[in-house]
């Protein structure tokens, strides 16, 4: 699993690709901890090749909503497939975090 | 015809293998796509709880997995050499998600996606293996 960080203008885009098991997560985690430090206020997280994510990965998330939330940072997926959308829903997560289809609806949603 | 049992190390990078293991077995059962992709991800979560919890991810301990339809149900039958200690997944009481995002944790989630993705489990004793089943109606 590889991560890679891009800006455009305001937004911080992380990009996902691969799969996020209890053996990758680390990386992920280390992406939105790195991200989180440089003060951002508009967090997009590519997730289109994304392709599998287990509860490690959904982690990274959780652990971090709150802190979001308070800092003010705007925290949304986009690009989810349908297999990895299934995870947040059957948890519950697609009510606690923002999840959009395309780029654009996350910058507008994030803006 | 494929094997079905698949015996690998308690390491974090074994966890792909097992998945592969547990998808191809659900093709030759003709599962759905879309419920062949919950169970996999079960299966991982219950492979994974045992790998950390109950052999600290020791690579010298194994974890061996079993699948097989049995009266109409999919069986997925994990077991491991644990003499000293025992989990009980059927009955442990899942946080809720609310919680573990207030309290900002990274964990208590493979337990809910086990519980919610199979119709039954059950946990036995076997001498100094713990063995979990997992039911799933086809």
């Amino acid at each position: 699993m590889q991560v890679q960080h891009d800006k455009e203008g305001v937004f911080h885009i992380i990009s996902i690709d691969g799969e996020v098991d209890a053996s990758s997560s680390i990386i992920l985690d280390n992406a939105l901890e790195k991200a989180l430090t440089t003060p951002t206020k508009h967090l997009l997280i590519d997730c289109s090749r994304l392709s599998y994510i287990s509860s490690p990965g959904i982690g990274v998330f959780t652990s971090r909503i709150e802190d979001c939330e308070k800092v003010g940072t705007k925290l949304v997926l986009f690009g989810v497939s349908d297999k990895v959308y299934n995870v947040f829903r059957l948890l519950g997560l697609d009510q606690l975090i923002q999840i959009v289809k395309t780029k654009e609806e996350a910058k507008n949603l994030a803006a | 015809m494929m094997n079905r049992t698949i015996q690998v190390p308690c390491e974090k990078n074994n966890l792909r293998q097992i998945r592969s293991f547990v998808a191809e077995r659900l093709q030759d059962f003709a599962v759905k796509p879309a419920d062949a992709d919950m169970l996999v991800l079960a299966i991982d979560e219950v492979c994974a709880n045992v790998m950390e919890h109950e052999q600290a991810w020791n690579p010298n301990a194994n974890l061996e997995l079993s699948i097989w339809v049995e009266n109409g149900r999919l069986v997925f039958e994990v077991q491991d050499y644990a003499p000293d200690c025992f989990f009980d997944p059927a009955n442990y009481k899942c946080p809720n998600i609310q919680q573990i995002v207030h309290e900002k944790r990274n964990g208590g989630m493979g337990l809910i996606i086990v519980q919610s993705v199979m119709d039954a489990i059950s946990t036995e004793k076997r001498g100094c293996y713990n063995v979990y089943k997992f039911y799933k109606n086809i």
